[in-house]
């Protein structure tokens, strides 16, 4: 769950605070201008302790951070191989595709797709779950979503307890068939 | 930090968690710092030192980091009352060492403000990076990759830095019989709280409102999924 806690900043001189994209609104009182300085340092090499070597990064897909809806698999999904249904749904929706942490302990998907609580948190609109049974450690990461649906076969999956839409049924025969009727209501 | 499966609740109106009943374990984010600090000695050496700074509810935590392969505990005798001032007491005490390395989670699982470490490296003039996922050493310096939005950027850091650690940096460690053993009967340095730098003040905790009861759709009827998705949620 996601505690709000209400903090003051004392007397500092210098005060910093930032936050998660997505997490609300900024709002700028009526006639309110924020005031913009230039900065330039000067800074040569010796100032650096750290190099950069390179950096890569996914392209074109839809980035999970900040996607509106995310599509995630779980165990339930048996390997890797049948990715493909999760993918086709996500494209369907315009959605990312995440997982939970068995599959990233067994290295199915690439890690920076993990969602959970030493993963990543997100906080779509939309949070469409397949075959996650709902561990506290994933919903950590999750539950901020606004709308959240599971799809798990077995009806005890403590996740029903914390989804807005829940479908029981194997998710190899339902996910394909939603993929359909999304496909279907364009 | 409170166990992933503590109960939630605050006292004081509201302006305190309730420590009643709570188990405190390492952070799984320290935990993967202090997994692969084990390693790094285990394959060059070195000593380690674990820190904690809490009150007396957290000296397990200090048990089984000794457990896991610390060779020194220090208990940062105070009550964590928020990242600057922890930040403080770390650096008050790594003032006085000389730390090559100083590894942490790359943030807490009960504030998640992930401010510690970089919080550190300031009050001590070094660099620090977080969150980082892969850690080497050679020769004075580490090559490591951060985690970036959609991927990673690789790193040349000299030493020494802080660095906030995360998955997949290396795999949990589980204590050892033996180790448990030995970590029984190693002394704890005790290091009461220097200053009062505290930089915020909590004025109120609020749990978020109850999730409503959920609707279950059939198998079959993915069409009145995609309806209700429409038109009720209004999210497609």
């Amino acid at each position: 769950m996601a505690v709000l806690v209400f903090v003051e900043l004392s007397q500092r001189e210098v005060k910093m605070s930032s936050r998660a994209a997505l997490s609300y609104a900024s709002a700028l009182k009526d006639g309110e201008e924020a005031s913009i300085e230039a900065f330039n340092p000067l800074i040569d090499d010796s100032y650096f302790s750290v190099k950069q070597v390179s950096r890569e990064k996914a392209t074109g897909k839809v980035l999970l951070p900040e996607a509106d809806i995310v599509v995630s698999g779980g165990r339930g999904l048996k390997g890797p191989e049948n990715w493909g249904m999760i993918e086709e749904l996500a494209e369907a929706l315009g959605a990312a595709t995440g997982y939970s942490k068995p599959v990233s302990d067994i290295d199915w998907r690439p890690h920076h797709e993990h969602v959970g609580q030493t993963g990543l948190k997100v906080a779509p609109t939309l949070y469409i779950t397949i075959g996650i049974s709902g561990a506290i450690q994933h919903l950590a990461g999750v539950n901020q979503s606004k709308y959240i649906v599971v799809i798990n076969k077995d009806t005890d999956a403590p996740f029903f307890k914390a989804a807005d839409f829940g479908v029981v049924g194997d998710a190899f025969e339902v996910v394909p068939k939603l993929t359909e009727a999304i496909k279907a209501s364009k | 930090m409170p166990d992933t499966t503590s109960r939630i609740a605050f006292t004081n109106n509201n302006t305190e968690f309730d420590k009643a009943g709570v188990r405190f374990v390492i952070g799984p984010y320290d935990d993967y710092a202090l997994a692969r600090v084990v390693e790094l000695k285990e394959q060059r050496g070195g000593s380690i030192t674990a820190l904690n700074v809490g009150e007396a509810e957290t000296k397990p935590t200090l048990r089984k980091a000794l457990a896991i392969g610390a060779d020194d505990a220090i208990h940062g005798n105070a009550n964590p009352v928020d990242s600057f001032f922890v930040a403080s007491q770390i650096a008050e005490v790594a003032k006085g060492e000389n730390y090559d390395l100083i590894l942490m989670g790359g943030e807490s699982i009960d504030f998640n403000g992930g401010m510690v470490h970089g919080m550190v490296g300031e009050l001590l003039g070094i660099s620090s990076l977080s969150p980082v996922v892969k850690l080497e050493i050679e020769n004075g310096v580490a090559s490591l990759a951060r985690e970036i939005e959609g991927g990673k950027e690789l790193l040349e850091v000299s030493l020494p830095f802080v660095a906030g650690c995360q998955e997949p940096i290396t795999e949990w460690k589980i204590p050892n019989m033996r180790g448990i053993m030995t970590a029984r009967i190693q002394p704890l340095r005790v290091v009461e709280p220097t200053g009062d730098a505290v930089a915020t003040e909590t004025t109120l905790y609020e749990l978020p409102p109850e999730k409503g009861s959920i609707k279950m759709v059939d198998e079959d009827s993915m069409g009145e999924l995609v309806r209700l998705l429409k038109e009720e949620a209004k999210v497609l």
